[in-house]
């Protein structure tokens, strides 16, 4: 399959002289504690990048004409750096979502990232009603989500919301779906709990049953069809042992940077194959096509594809 | 004729990606349409490109201008190009 790929122009990752995706965590620390955290942000790390190594991997993406980059955290809008980064890479014509929990955009904020023109602000909603949300989301208050989405609608900005359904808040999809539409919220998002980090460690008091997943999509097919052309409604298809089934034949044109330069694989896996701080963006790319082949990560993902439970250990980085 | 805001694209060896990071789909052409999306990078509107093309290239003009304007067209519908008065991101 692999090798039938590679013979498609641009269908190979192989093929790429860069990847045409960063998403980049750019920092650990969180102002929430939710249960379902797969990074499990909250504390920073203690070798997080400086500034200058920051925008050093800023300098590296533009060059290498990177086209697309997502700055997610922990909670990015707290990371000191953050609109060094992100002017930096609009200034020079680089796509940029933001993932954030919304709870730090005032009016203030929304108009200097209305003013960036961003691919879009992704924030997340765990629920239709506060109850729902702050029960995901220790320490979060869902009126600030609601204010957030209001004050970068009033901007023309793009938003997105994601909602990850738990059994605290699946039965709510219906309701926040209709409430991201009255936020003309651009998409909303969602798809299966990914069993990694504290939602692993929580996984039996979070995951929702067959029954409830059913239920779930069915909904969103119904809510497909409401706001087709008015508001993207987008369930991801696979869930991380799928993604990680298909990511093995055809690996994306990628790289998922961590909050300290380390670069993993993809998520699910918790293999390092580079690290921006010491080496160039090109050494890592030429790593990261070549780590797919290596017999650990080609190994350890065959036992997660039977044992998926392994997923868990995702966060216990191997460097390769 | 410019590109759509959130639309990128760059040259590859096998010719040019062109990322809709909006959408997040990616579509690929090759040696020709790289060229194309080049002259179109550098501001040249469907007549000088067209041009331009039947002066790099060997082959019928009057086939270059129809492949041409075919791949603009399919450029157009796929949403890549900014509606006249857009702007590019």
């Amino acid at each position: 399959m692999t090798q039938a790929l590679a013979t498609i122009p641009g269908a190979s990752v192989e093929q790429y002289e860069a990847p045409l995706f960063i998403a980049w965590q750019i920092n650990a620390e969180c102002n929430l504690n939710c249960f379902h955290c797969c990074e499990e942000a909250g504390m920073a790390f203690p070798d997080q990048m400086s500034k200058a190594q920051m925008l050093d991997l800023c300098a590296q993406i533009v060059k290498a004409q990177i086209p697309y980059v997502a700055l997610s955290g922990g909670e990015p809008l707290i990371c000191p750096h953050f609109w060094d980064v992100l002017e930096y890479l609009r200034k020079n014509n680089v796509s940029v979502k933001i993932e954030t929990n919304g709870e730090f955009i005032d009016e203030k904020v929304a108009r200097r990232l209305g003013a960036l023109t961003l691919r879009s602000v992704q924030i997340s909603m765990d629920g239709a009603t506060a109850k729902s949300h702050e029960a995901l989301r220790e320490r979060g208050n869902w009126q600030k989500v609601i204010r957030a989405c209001k004050l970068l609608r009033d901007t023309s900005a793009n938003i997105e919301i994601v909602f990850v359904p738990t059994r605290f808040n699946i039965h709510e999809v219906g309701e926040a779906v209709d409430l991201a539409a009255s936020l003309q919220a651009h998409g909303f998002y969602t798809g299966k709990l990914m069993r990694i980090g504290r939602a692993a460690q929580n996984w039996q008091k979070l995951c929702p049953s067959d029954d409830q997943y059913r239920e779930f999509f069915a909904v969103l097919e119904q809510k497909k069809a409401l706001y087709l052309g008015r508001m993207k409604v987008f369930n991801y298809p696979y869930d991380v042992i799928e993604e990680l089934r298909y990511r093995l034949e055809a690996p994306a044109a990628s790289l998922l940077v961590l909050p300290n330069g380390k670069v993993k694989l993809i998520g699910p896996l918790p293999f390092i194959c580079g690290d921006v701080t010491v080496m160039p963006l090109t050494q890592v790319w030429r790593n990261y096509k070549k780590a797919w082949k290596d017999k650990r990560v080609t190994e350890f993902a065959s036992r997660v594809l039977k044992n998926p439970a392994l997923v868990a250990e995702a966060n216990r980085w191997r460097e390769l | 004729m410019q590109f759509a805001p959130h639309v990128k694209w760059r040259r590859e060896k096998f010719g040019a990606v062109v990322f809709d990071t909006l959408s997040e789909k990616i579509y690929v052409t090759n040696a020709i349409g790289g060229a194309v999306l080049s002259l179109m990078a550098q501001g040249l509107d469907a007549a000088a490109l067209i041009a331009r093309l039947q002066q790099d290239f060997d082959g019928d003009p009057a086939q270059i201008e129809t492949e041409a304007a075919a791949f603009l067209q399919a450029l157009q519908s796929a949403g890549f190009l900014a509606k006249p008065g857009g702007g590019a991101s």
